[in-house]
């Protein structure tokens, strides 16, 4: 059999070459951590890489791959000479070894023409190599008082008399051993004993010597003879040694494996003269002379002989290994297998959602409630099986950036962080490439050449970090470089060039949405960007390949300091945890990684809440603007225009489950909010049902371009259900975000002006004439609806009765000739303002609304005192009412108290600071008829303007806080500046009437914060501030003199 | 060879016993917006996405509406084609496909050399051959054109009985 090379059973050969995969996969790491640290590495590393090149090379050898098995040979003796320190570890070296280790990839990858390939050059650079160093330090080491891992164990054997036998074995792979078989029984017995062993060890391996010899006829004869002999084989064979020893039916004790390595070394040594020990090694160590044992040295007993690797491996590292390795606890399993059973899972999964379904309205169903939570974690579990921690990929990395960085001359370092973080393995295998690439971009043109990372004040050594980490559900994987950057200007300039965007986008682009142009396909073709800037060569690509997994890229870079890509993947495509909604009569899935959340907007609201501009729907959710598109409108757009038919009603039953739902929801729509890239957009549907597993099903062949769908499953209602696919609902809907936030930006701008002017809360009510009435809502303490027949006339005025008050009854009606209708046992509401003093009640024949409106009144339009203008709201012409001209009309008396508290006062000058009209308006009216002058300023920047011009004129300021150009904290707080207005007091009149507002109007500088509702109070406090003032004015004035 | 007739509409129209997998009643089929027309929608069958396409339409003869006597004929996938099969040159996608017909008719055992090669006005993608069965007229099709059926520019090829 050891001249039996055509072993080529395909099931052994496709685990030798995983096998050997599995080696070489630890040696790369290994090399490159032996290329950091130098001779300072750890022996642990190195025989790490030893032990995997060495079972290489036995299984090659095995396997009849002489080129496999030469190359593995001789990279094994060089990694022996680097574990005897007998050659110092050199970056050549590494490269050699590294250069090596690809050829053996490369013919590992392909065994079958791996006899075909050139290994010459690897050969001659090792040879070259370990030439170039003395070989007289290996021996010295076997020799003398080393570690007993540095011994060759040929123990008794001269073995230079072999030496073409064993060389001979050793490059096909073979290992020595020598063996010793104690005999007993008859001689007879003993005879027949020995020629079957020898006859089964012919058929396992070579025996190149006996003592005695046994080809000999005689000497077997003789050996047979005597009492207690043994007889002793140099031997060599494939076999690992635990196999060996079972297979033959020795002990433990009596194999001994013969250093291969030291043996081949030794013909060139002369010096190595270990007597021929002639005489057999008894079993018992007790009878062994001390010399033998210490050459011979008994292994002990490995436990695990399914794990024949490194057999000839001293006792300590062996030990090592064996707890290293953890293949007791794992098994193999085919790939095809695992996806079967994950699709099978996959299925079981739909059949619980159909069973739950089906019995989701049945009592007792506990049976199939737990068994479902069994299927959720025998599915859970299933799908761990398919995961692979990424450092699977990112592995590789380190070779590439070391690789790279030496070609470019640059020092980079790599930091990989994360690496056990797991994903599915169809994602693991799709990840490496795109990642690859942008590896490689980093290495190329992100890094600065050390030269001038110096210049620039950083470390020469250039960092590229690669992380992966959770959130959420998703797995999150970083590409950070502390590189140039990408420089935004450069990347606007290319796109201008290119036509990619025009020049009034590029104005309004920010600095971040420029630099992610570089995963615009336009920029692929620019290749000169990518020297210029650092990226762009094929960066949509990556994009492309990150968004079939279902996953999206993001990209910050600050020039000079470094960029950060940022993907965002699911954990496994196979499960998609996914909402389910739908449209007319069809159902769909929205995958949950996706949305961000689901808003509720009612039918009747729709046209309201949905804005346009430029023709796209949008809906402002939390004061941003976020483009909406109906998927009900996508859906009905054909791409081939329908044939000539009619369309045809479907049998019953067909598609039509869902109408039930939609019935019961009936003027809800649901708003989708989802997550594209570093976008956000509504989709508009119907209904959302409840949260479902769903199972991806491949999408068929012939509908793959239809990309509004990602790709299809099945409802737990057994009806297939299509995936949508946000992006292509995008493509399709024909929308594009950059220039949506181009117009969005313009659009925001004329809302903040518009906002500008403050809105007010009016409260329309009507008269019985169908008269619309408006009051700031702000005005009105509170709203009684009382019956008609509660309202008593007297003296030709009414009254009802309010908190146990007999409170006046106005008509507004009264105040402005108009017809007086009055029904006598009809409900009316009584409207109470905000006021202090005597008060009266409103009548109101119906309270219509409350709206938040921006005021544009027209003046004049009703000549009375109590209108202050008229406005339309709703299509209705509505008068706004003045409230205390109307209570002070109604009640004389409360007008005449008003008027004489102040009637000595001289006129005091008000500057009033007010945008809104409607308050100038109703504000100068109080203080008119208060006796006081005023004087308008619309902002806070003319009220200013006005100060400066006579800053002895005004003797107090009122103003509102809320005002474009200069609000009224900016304003409060250039009068406290300046010297020659510092002494005026100021008071803020606004709508704003929180606690932290007002606290934060004191501090800006205001004497007093009133809010716009009372007149009588404001008045008061004018006074007051401005008789306060005159005091400490006064005061002042005193303590100086 | 063998042939599992149909009718679509009210003509009479044959392909190869060899590719059908089975025959089904109707089921609820999910249409898919947007798609070609010829794709009536997605069926599930057993746990499997089968692509249920209307035949009529394919064939740009009258489409074939759902009804009690329509019926879904559903197709081996190339990889499920049987030896026998692919010695006689017969492919038909690597999805499970279905065809949408409007009733089903018998299996027709017709020999190869009563097959008399389509009319020049006929002679397409589809049609591999007429037979005289009995009073009828069956219109063989082929099946190659199915995995194609993406690139297919969909010419306008009129089958009349």
């Amino acid at each position: 059999m050891s001249e039996n090379n055509d072993y080529s059973d395909n099931e052994m050969l496709a685990l030798f070459i995983e096998e050997s995969k599995e080696h070489l996969e630890v040696v790369e790491p290994s090399l490159l951590t032996m290329e950091e640290k130098g001779d300072d590495t750890d022996a642990e590393v190195i025989n790490t890489v030893f032990r995997a090149i060495h079972s290489i090379k036995g299984s090659a050898g095995f396997f009849g791959l002489t080129n496999i098995t030469e190359l593995s040979h001789i990279m094994e003796n060089l990694m022996a000479r680097v574990r005897d320190r007998s050659i110092s570890t050199t970056p050549e070296l590494i490269n050699v070894l590294l250069k090596g280790l690809d050829k053996l990839e490369g013919m590992v990858e392909d065994v079958t023409t791996s006899d075909e390939v050139d290994v010459s050059e690897e050969i001659a650079l090792i040879e070259a190599l370990m030439s170039g160093e003395p070989s007289t330090t290996l021996t010295t080491a076997s020799e003398e008082a080393e570690p007993p891992r540095d011994k060759h164990e040929n123990g008794v054997w001269r073995v230079e008399e072999y030496h073409d036998a064993t060389e001979q074995a050793v490059s096909r792979g073979h290992h020595l051993y020598s063996l010793t078989i104690h005999l007993c029984g008859e001689s007879a017995e003993r005879e027949k004993a020995i020629r079957e062993q020898i006859e089964f060890l012919s058929s396992i391996g070579i025996i190149v010597a006996s003592r005695p010899d046994i080809t000999e006829s005689e000497s077997v004869k003789k050996l047979a003879a005597e009492q207690t002999a043994s007889l002793r084989l140099l031997f060599a064979s494939i076999l690992e040694k635990t196999l060996l020893t079972e297979s033959a039916g020795l002990a433990e004790d009596d194999v001994s494996t013969v250093d291969c390595k030291a043996l081949s070394n030794l013909k060139k040594n002369d010096k190595h003269k270990d007597e021929l020990d002639s005489e057999p090694v008894a079993s018992k160590k007790a009878t062994v002379p001390d010399k033998v044992l210490k050459k011979v040295t008994p292994k002990k007993s490995n436990p695990r002989a399914t794990a024949p690797k490194a057999s000839k491996l001293p006792v300590q590292q062996k030990k090592e290994s064996s707890k290293v390795s953890p293949s007791s606890d794992t098994v193999r399993v085919r790939v095809d297998l695992l996806d079967k059973i994950m699709a099978l899972a996959g299925e079981i999964v739909l059949g619980r959602n159909q069973l739950l379904r089906q019995y989701a309205d049945k009592k007792n169903n506990n049976i199939l409630i737990d068994h479902s939570q069994r299927v959720t974690e025998l599915q859970e579990n299933v799908m761990k099986t398919r995961l692979q921690p990424v450092g699977a990929v990112f592995s590789k990395f380190k070779r590439i950036v070391r690789d790279m960085a030496r070609k470019v001359d640059k020092k980079i370092n790599l930091v990989v962080e994360g690496e056990d973080v797991e994903l599915d393995r169809s994602i693991i295998e799709v990840l490496s490439d795109p990642l690859t690439h942008m590896i490689r971009n980093s290495v190329d043109h992100a890094i600065e050449s050390p030269d001038e990372r110096v210049r620039l004040g950083k470390s020469d050594t250039g960092l590229i970090n690669l992380r992966a980490s959770h959130e959420g559900g998703l797995v999150v994987i970083e590409v950070e470089d502390d590189g140039g950057g990408i420089d935004s200007v450069m990347i606007k300039e290319k796109a201008l060039d290119k036509g990619i965007i025009s020049d009034d986008e590029a104005k309004k682009m920010s600095d971040k949405e420029l630099v992610n142009l570089i995963f615009h396909p336009g920029f692929s073709t620019v290749t000169e960007v990518s020297e210029l800037s650092g990226r762009g060569v094929g960066m949509d690509v990556v994009k492309r390949s990150f968004e079939k997994l279902g996953s999206t890229i993001d990209l910050q870079s600050t020039p000079g300091e470094g960029t950060l890509f940022t993907v965002r993947l699911p954990l496994t495509l196979a499960i998609l945890p996914s909402i389910i909604v739908t449209v007319g009569a069809n159902t769909f899935a929205i995958p949950q990684v996706d949305i961000t959340e689901i808003v509720r907007i009612r039918e009747q609201d729709l046209a309201e809440q949905l804005e346009e501009i430029e023709g796209q729907s949008v809906f402002r959710l939390r004061g941003k603007l976020l483009p909406v598109i109906s998927l009900a409108h996508i859906l009905e757009r054909r791409e081939h225009a329908p044939h000539t038919k009619a369309v045809e009603p479907r049998p019953e039953g067909t598609a039509d489950t869902d109408n039930d739902e939609s019935d019961n929801s009936q003027g809800i729509r649901r708003l989708i909010v989802m997550r594209y890239g570093a976008n956000h957009l509504g989709l508009l549907v119907d209904t959302v049902l409840d949260p479902e597993e769903i199972v991806v099903k491949p999408m068929p062949q012939i509908v793959r371009s239809c990309k509004i769908f990602a790709s299809a499953t099945i409802m737990g209602d057994g009806h297939v259900a299509m995936i949508l696919n946000i992006g292509g609902i995008i493509e399709k809907a024909g929308f594009r975000f950059e220039s949506f936030e181009k117009e969005t930006r313009q659009y925001e701008e004329d809302e903040r002006k518009k906002a500008m002017q403050e809105t007010q809360s009016i409260l329309i009510f009507k008269n019985p004439a169908d008269e619309h009435f408006g009051i700031s809502l702000s005005m009105i303490s509170r709203i009684e609806k009382i019956s008609g027949h509660d309202v008593t006339s007297l003296a030709g005025k009414r009254f009802v009765n309010f908190r146990g008050k007999s409170i006046q009854l106005i008509s507004v009606e009264d105040y402005i000739n108009k017809n007086n209708e009055q029904s006598q046992d009809k409900d009316i509401y009584v409207i109470i303002p905000k006021t202090r003093g005597q008060i009266a009640g409103i009548a109101a024949d119906e309270i219509v609304d409350v709206l938040d409106i921006s005021l544009v009144m027209d003046e004049g339009t009703i000549d009375s005192p109590v209108v202050i203008g008229s406005t339309i709201i709703e299509k209705k012409m509505t008068l706004m009412i003045d409230v205390y001209t109307l209570l002070e009309k109604a009640l004389p008396s409360r007008a005449a108290a008003g008027a004489s508290t102040h009637h000595d006062e001289r006129k005091i000058h008000i500057l009033l600071v007010e945008d809104t009209p409607f308050f100038q308006n109703l504000e100068e009216r109080y203080f008119a008829s208060a006796g006081f002058k005023v004087t308008i300023a619309s902002d806070g920047g003319k009220g200013l303007e006005m100060l400066q011009a006579a800053p002895a004129a005004f003797d107090i300021v009122v103003s509102d806080i809320e005002m474009p150009v200069m609000n009224g904290y900016e304003l409060v707080n250039a009068i406290r500046n300046n010297e020659r207005l510092s002494h005026l007091p100021v008071m803020a009149l606004t709508s704003l009437n929180t606690e932290e507002n007002r606290k934060r109007g004191i501090d800006a500088g205001f004497d007093a914060y009133e809010v716009k509702v009372d007149k009588d109070s404001l008045i008061n406090r004018v006074y007051e501030l401005i008789h306060n003032r005159a005091k400490d004015g006064l005061l002042k004035g005193a303590a100086t003199a | 060879m063998q042939y599992a007739t149909f009718y679509i509409d009210e003509a009479l129209y044959g392909i190869p016993i060899l590719t059908v997998r089975e025959i089904s009643r109707f089921f609820d089929i999910t249409p898919i917006q947007g798609a070609d027309e010829r794709i009536e929608g997605l069926l599930n069958l057993r746990g499997q996405i089968v692509t249920v396409l209307n035949l009529g339409r394919c064939l740009h003869t009258i489409p074939v509406p759902l009804s009690e006597k329509s019926r879904i004929i559903i197709l081996k996938t190339d990889e499920t084609l049987t030896a026998e099969a692919a010695t006689a040159g017969i492919s038909t996608s690597p999805d499970t496909l279905a065809l949408l017909v409007s009733s089903i008719g018998d299996v027709v055992d017709a020999e190869d050399n009563s097959i008399e090669p389509p009319p020049p006005h006929l002679s397409g993608t589809y049609v591999s051959g007429i037979v005289q069965h009995g009073s009828e007229l069956l219109t063989l099709l082929s099946t190659e054109w199915l995995c194609a059926l993406e690139e297919d520019d969909g010419i306008p090829l009129t089958v009349k009985s």
